[in-house]
């Protein structure tokens, strides 16, 4: 204890002066150095140290943009064979990216950016990496790694994180997972599985393996992480903790701020079986290593165990609605709402519907309160047209759709009063489609009033994605008719003085691997990640990739 | 405001303040110190993350996990089956280890319901192997594909159709050859020519070397043209399969059958045979005769191998030494377990308890952790069966040397001051856990009270097993969740002799300096509402 006290006495005075002595100095600017590596489709298609060689580029324009308000803090441009740029005096102050923007004639060829970051002013260097490809087109999702035959380092393909796997089960390919952003600019994913042959979506599907880890995509390193094998859970000693307590598939993970998540139901295998989840989990992503995932409450679980259910995130009053699903058969469709309480941590259960549905598709109006439910599985073979609203007094029918469908792609189109719906695609009795339909369900008669019209592509279970930027739409992902994931993306442009309102652009080129029931998310570089999936005649994948979809800050 | 600090800047002397109030903090309160956020990386780990650490896993300790019994048999099989699967099952999800399958399914032949789980595992084992060789995983690949192509071959009189071999065989060529394991590539892909001579092997996947191999294995076969077997049973009118394919019954004469290793199986309800034959063809004549037999029987004593046998009554008779090493080594050598662990059972009054074992094959150390009870309505059996599984995973990490032992001992004279369970408790209990008593258990044999006698550690100092002892520095934290209270922090005595005047003075140090610190970092935050912070930017491509 003497020499603990000495010690630290000594330490304060040393350190106090050298504070006093760097206080005095001078200026020092943050400084950001950017790494480019790149994907080309020559030879087959591969990943470059440096900028790849795209016929016809001339320009390099560099952007330091302020993707949170949308806005360009800077720009140069410069000759893209300069191989170099410096930018000394940028403004900080908030949230940054450097964005890249290959250019020949002027078009945008290929585009790039780094993750956010915040610089301080406080000297610190900020390395970072930026990976360009091709504007509206697929690429791997790439790390860089050390080669096991060579041992050098090379750019590769970034796979889920497998170290808290048992050996023998060293695969970490899923479907039926879920992608979430964080406030960081990562991506969570959750749970997922794989499956046996037999699988049609909205019912228990005929499960292989189902999985609990939590991964984490770092878009400043491209690797996937698992939660529990984190360096603070390794230095805290709990490693592979941070995990959901139920392994699930088809089950929800519902965002309530702050980087904490609800996750319900979902299927679990048993012996081959699927069996539904009633559990109910907590994941907090702020919270210690070790504490990150916990239940609900104590013995807090849905009463109806379920999947391919709704759950929506009711702003109003800070509940989300759980709603229908299917339990342990295919004609088990469930026809009960729960609400849970993530902050008082209850679930009120037994709220009736109108009807039975699975694979529906539920969107939360603006008023932060009213939740609208449409189509789904009414039974085995047996598509619902009809649609209901949930309201925090009640649940009551709601405006028929013109065509049954489930596993649709449902979204609200802005906010500005009108509570305009979009529905695309699903599948129907036996078949997918392409079209899509619009409307009010608070305006009955102004509701799907022959604004249908139809996307490029028939689909079902493909995931939508709104653009930051340009507020356009992705649709991504899906399968067609025949159960075979669909490979195309196609991009649609709201143009609200037109009918049909939605203009497609089909052009958005191909999935590396086509998957279905991957999950999609937004990434802080402004990509949509795709994770995982379901591939034609293989295995599900264990890899990602990025679709660069054009939007650019402006 | 008075400025602590002149000719700075805001930035500048941000950083002194925050050094500053960073000592303070680290000086005062050390245990506070917080592991970072994961979602705010620091250089380190930036830099880490440059190292393919998250790509690359190392290989897990392989663990053997022997069936859970009962010392003296003193235990009902019900009880025991089902802490078996408790354990069993948190094995399975604990991460940083390798459980191996039980020695029965190794073996082949478990019953109905161990088949159908031994199929499924297999089927996991071709999904993953398949996305590893897509992967290029070459040497997981190897390991995963030729595990599911054992289980299944294991399991073929209960196969429907052999696709998923025969692609398994493939890609473990595929995989083989991948790793430089020529002749292992060439042995499968020859022995997949036999079974698909019309596939077509896509080039991108399969190298020339084994489309060569696989085309000139091809031509043999069908040079060799069909083979002509004349099949016999113990039993008249068994159902032949070959290849998964149905022949009729016996006595049979198959006469296109095609040349190589094929795989035959003889079935007449319960009764089965089983295995690969190989068909010579060129028309020669091929007499097989097999012997039907019960494949439940498979995994009786009498088929396990006698080590196997002579370890698990070793074990169940509650004493054993040193003398165990060389079963315990076989058994390690024959499953590749690095760590092979036993949970023994015994009754003690109204409860049971378990005493769990481990052995680690690298030094032959055995070690005995903490002993667990369950109640006799093994309440709260999921919790207390983690806790035997994450106690004997410790010994992957370390092994105590107080938990060292060489003489077991659990057979001691019964207490007769301990309370009894009546016949009808006895009874009651086992309706409750399965459903209907259990007929056969000799109503004699009601369990005893026994207790463990002793446990030696290497010195033959009795080990003293109390429940608040404490872990050693280096074990795992174990889960929180199942309630158990090791790794709390160990203090050094010695602390407790203080020199008051420099404690005085190092607590005054600490009082100034902190004092100062607040002052500074609360007029530097004022401060903030300066011009932003610029930064520069370099970049090349």
């Amino acid at each position: 204890m003497v020499n603990s006290v000495r010690q630290k006495a000594i330490a304060v005075v040393a350190v106090a002066a050298v504070a006093v002595a760097f206080g005095c100095g001078g200026d020092r600017d943050s400084r950001v150095s950017v790494d480019i590596f790149g994907w080309t489709d020559e030879g087959g298609g591969q990943f470059t140290e440096g900028l790849p060689s795209f016929p016809g580029a001339d320009e390099m324009v560099i952007q330091v943009t302020d993707p949170v308000n949308g806005r360009v803090v800077e720009e140069q441009t410069l000759d893209v064979n300069q191989r170099r740029a410096r930018m000394p005096e940028v403004t900080g102050g908030g949230t940054r990216r450097l964005d890249f923007e290959v250019r020949g004639g002027g078009e945008p060829i290929a585009t790039g950016a780094t993750p956010s970051f915040t610089v301080y002013g406080d000297g610190r260097y900020h390395g970072l990496r930026a990976m360009i490809s091709r504007v509206d087109q697929f690429a791997p999702v790439g790390s860089r790694q050390r080669s096991a035959e060579s041992g050098e380092f090379r750019f590769a393909e970034s796979t889920f994180d497998i170290r808290q796997y048992n050996h023998a089960e060293n695969w970490s390919g899923r479907m039926g997972h879920t992608a979430h952003t964080l406030d960081s600019g990562r991506v969570m994913i959750a749970g997922g599985g794989r499956l046996s042959t037999g699988y049609e979506p909205g019912a228990p599907p005929p499960l292989n393996k189902t999985l609990g880890d939590i991964q984490v995509f770092d878009p400043a390193s491209g690797y996937f992480t698992e939660l529990g094998a984190y360096d603070d859970a390794i230095e805290a000693g709990v490693t592979g903790q941070d995990r959901l307590a139920d392994d699930r598939v088809f089950h929800t993970v519902t965002p309530v701020g702050d980087d904490r998540f609800v996750v319900a139901g979902g299927f679990q295998n048993a012996g081959g079986e699927a069996q539904p989840v009633s559990s109910v989990e907590l994941i907090d992503m702020n919270a210690q290593p070790g504490q990150r995932v916990r239940p609900l409450g104590q013995g807090v679980q849905l009463q109806q165990a379920r999947g391919f259910h709704t759950a929506t995130w009711r702003e109003s009053d800070g509940t989300i609605v759980i709603a229908g699903g299917v339990g342990a058969a295919d004609d088990d469709i469930i026809d009960t709402i729960e609400i849970i309480d993530p902050e008082a941590g209850t679930i009120d259960s037994g709220i009736a519907m109108q009807s039975p549905r699975s694979s529906h598709s539920a969107v939360l109006l603006e008023d932060g309160e009213t939740v609208w439910l449409m189509g789904g599985k009414s039974g085995p073979n047996q598509v619902a047209t009809s649609t209901e609203v949930v309201t925090s007094s009640g649940v009551e029918p709601g405006p028929t759709l013109q065509q049954g469908r489930y596993a649709a792609s449902a979204l609200l189109l802005g906010d500005e009063g009108n509570n305009l719906v979009a529905i695309f695609g699903g599948f129907t009795d036996g078949s997918v489609t392409s079209s899509y339909e619009l409307g009010n369900p608070l305006r009955s008669d102004d509701f799907f009033s022959g604004a249908a019209g139809n996307v490029g592509v028939a689909r079902g279970g493909a995931d939508i994605v709104v653009l930051p930027q340009t507020g356009d739409l992705v649709i991504v992902g899906g399968y067609d008719a025949q159960m075979e994931p669909v490979a195309a993306a196609e991009r649609l442009q709201l143009d609200p003085e037109q009918l049909p309102p939605f203009h497609s652009d089909p052009g958005l080129g191909e999935m590396v691997h086509p998957r279905g029931d991957a999950a999609t998310a937004m990434v802080g570089n402004g990509r949509l990640l795709i994770t995982g999936g379901d591939a034609p005649g293989e295995v599900e994948r264990n890899d990602a990739e990025y679709l660069n979809a054009y939007d650019p800050v402006e | 405001m008075t400025r602590l600090f002149t000719g700075g800047n805001s930035a500048a002397e941000m950083v002194s303040a925050v050094m500053v109030v960073a000592m303070v903090l680290f000086l005062a309160v050390p245990a506070a110190t917080e592991p970072p956020d994961p979602e705010e990386p620091n250089e380190e780990q930036q830099e880490e993350t440059d190292e393919p650490a998250a790509q690359e896993p190392e290989v897990p300790p392989r663990f053997y996990l022997l069936p859970v019994d009962s010392v003296e048999g003193e235990v009902t099989d019900i009880v025991t089956r089902r802490i078996n699967d408790a354990v069993r099952e948190r094995f399975e999800n604990l991460g940083g280890l390798e459980l191996l399958p039980t020695f029965e399914a190794m073996q082949g032949g478990a019953g109905s319901e161990a088949t159908a789980a031994a199929l499924r595992e297999a089927e996991s084992q071709y999904t993953s192997g398949i996305g590893l060789v897509n992967a290029g995983q070459y040497q997981e690949a190897v390991e995963t594909l030729q595990m599911a192509v054992n289980i299944l071959e294991d399991n073929i009189a209960d196969l429907d159709d052999l696709s998923i071999l025969t692609d398994a065989k493939a890609h473990l060529a595929v995989a083989y050859h991948q790793t430089g394991f020529d002749l292992d590539a060439r042995d499968t892909i020859e022995h997949f020519a036999h079974l698909n001579p019309d596939a077509d092997l896509d080039p991108d996947l399969y190298p020339d070397e084994l489309r060569r191999l696989y085309d000139e294995e091809v031509q043999r076969v069908k040079k060799a043209g069909d083979g002509h077997l004349n099949i016999e049973a113990d039993r008249d009118g068994a159902r032949v399969y070959i290849d998964t394919e149905y022949r009729g019954q016996t006595p049979m004469t198959v006469e296109d059958v095609g040349f190589g290793e094929r795989y035959l199986v003889v079935t007449d309800g319960d009764m089965q045979w089983s295995g690969v034959i190989q068909v010579r063809a060129r028309g020669q004549q091929q007499d097989i005769d097999v012997e039907l037999q019960d494949p439940d029987d498979v995994d009786s004593e009498d088929e396990l191998p006698g080590f196997y046998v002579d370890l698990r009554r070793i074990l169940q008779s509650g004493q054993f030494d040193t003398g165990l090493q060389p079963y315990l080594a076989e058994l390690a050598s024959q499953t590749g377990a690095d760590y092979i662990a036993w949970v023994l059972v015994m009754p003690e009054g109204r409860e049971y308890g378990a005493m769990p074992f481990v052995y680690r094959d690298e030094d032959g150390t055995i070690m005995q952790s903490r002993e667990v009870t369950f109640d006799r309505q093994l309440t709260g059996i999921r919790a207390t069966s983690n806790e035997i599984a994450d106690g004997v995973a410790t010994a992957t990490v370390f092994i105590p040397e107080n938990q060292i032992v060489t003489d077991v001992d659990l057979v001691g004279e019964p207490d007769d001051d301990e309370p009894r369970l009546t016949e009808e408790e006895r009874m009651a209990l086992e309706e409750q856990l399965d459903g209907e008593p259990d007929a056969e258990e000799d109503p004699a044999e009601e369990p005893s009270d026994d207790t463990p006698e002793m446990v030696r550690q290497q010195d033959d100092e009795p080990v003293a097993m109390t429940d608040d002892e404490e872990p050693a520095e280096g074990m795992p934290v174990p889960d929180q969740a199942a309630g158990q209270g090791m790794g709390a922090p160990v203090y050094d005595d010695s602390m407790d002799e203080r020199d008051n005047t420099m404690r005085y003075l190092g607590w005054g140090s600490l009082a100034v300096a902190t004092t100062g610190a607040v002052a500074t970092t609360v007029f530097l935050l004022m401060q903030r509402d300066s011009p932003a912070p610029g930064f520069e930017v370099e970049v090349e491509w």
